[in-house]
């Protein structure tokens, strides 16, 4: 019985370890987004010269 | 941008208005009536393939009346938006008011306005049986709505350049304006009151593209194009300093400019940044082969009855 609960211990430990890590890294990234975006097309359906 | 918006994450793609039709003359010929209407469908078709995400409503887009639009836009795959025009009859708003968008795990809160001050009288036939109310009023009472449910609030304005700089320093709480109307290139957009706003010329002759950098929750960004110049001042402000030819007393300027240089750099450090390009769409743009189906289709049938577009 006393196994099976250090088993169980050790096993959510590791767990909590690796959310711990996971989420510590995931931080680090900053978010990133692109926004595209247009005005005044005007019906244009040909590029028009620039 | 379909092949951006297949090969990134975290894109949005938008338009604020006036994406349909060309110049509003009044009345519209007879004869340009069918081949309008088809270019309008065409143009949503195209926008659904390209994957747009929203659009904001312009004065021309009401071209052919609130029930051509209202129909017109039960064919595309995203939505209209205007959050100050109203059905004068049941007094609903036209569209959707606003849009929740979740991008990256940031919450983008979209809405859109569009100015009365561009028709051409109480008797303009794009305004029958609409009512418009003042955008400065709806813009405060969207942001209320908006602020609690999302990180950041963005504007689809058609009220032109000047309202847009009114808006941001009078709104507090948006945080990016796409302008329209006017058709100005803003290659280095303005930030009033940390709103930053953006627009690009008509007649799709570019388009915007803006890269937004997160390194903290606080919705405020600065220019990544003044790091850099800050950034290539300092090497030149060094190499001043390091040069046997600079004067002593010349030094201890320069050195003061450099204490600045860095000192400004530092404050930079950690803050959000956006990186904003004006893109142009040239004839070497590779073409979507169905829209180039559509479009060649569409002139085969139309192009002959059409009237070259005046320049806005």
């Amino acid at each position: 019985m006393k196994q099976k609960w250090l088993v169980l211990g050790v096993l959510a430990l590791g767990f909590s370890l690796l959310i711990n890590i996971s989420s510590s890294h995931a931080q680090k990234s900053p978010k990133t987004m692109t926004l595209l975006y247009s005005n005044n097309i005007n019906g244009e359906i040909e590029p028009c010269p620039t | 941008m379909k092949d951006l918006r297949e090969s990134e994450k975290g894109i949005l793609v938008l338009d604020s208005g006036d994406l349909l039709f060309k110049r509003f003359s009044n009345p519209t010929p007879e004869n340009e009536l069918k081949g309008i209407s088809e270019k309008a469908y065409l143009i949503i078709e195209s926008l659904n393939l390209i994957g747009y995400d929203a659009i904001g409503i312009g004065e021309d887009d009401l071209t052919l009346g609130k029930d051509f639009l209202m129909e017109i836009s039960k064919k595309a795959n995203f939505p209209f938006l205007s959050s100050n025009l109203f059905d004068e009859a049941s007094g609903n708003t036209l569209f959707r008011s606003s849009i929740i968008k979740e991008v990256n795990g940031l919450r983008i809160g979209i809405f859109s306005l569009l100015s009365s001050e561009f028709f051409t009288g109480p008797f303009d036939p794009r305004k029958k049986g609409l009512m418009i109310r003042p955008p400065i009023e709806v813009a405060q009472e969207m942001v209320k709505e908006l602020k609690p449910k999302t990180d950041l609030i963005l504007l689809l304005s058609h009220l032109g350049y000047v309202k847009d700089i009114e808006v941001a320093q009078t709104v507090p709480g948006i945080h990016i304006i796409i302008g329209g109307h006017t058709g100005i290139n803003l290659p280095y957009p303005p930030v009033i009151k940390n709103i930053v706003i953006l627009q690009t010329t008509s007649r799709g002759m570019f388009i915007g593209r803006l890269d937004l950098l997160f390194n903290n929750n606080e919705p405020i960004f600065y220019n990544s194009a003044t790091k850099i110049s800050l950034e290539n001042n300092l090497s030149q402000i060094n190499q001043r300093l390091n040069s046997k030819e600079t004067p002593e007393a010349e030094k201890a300027q320069w050195r003061k400019s450099k204490e600045e240089t860095e000192r400004t750099l530092t404050q930079l450090r950690g803050k959000n940044q956006f990186t904003n390009h004006i893109i142009p769409l040239q004839d070497q743009m590779k073409e979507d082969p169905n829209i180039k189906t559509w479009v060649d289709a569409y002139k085969a049938k139309f192009q002959k009855t059409e009237i070259p577009p005046v320049p806005k």
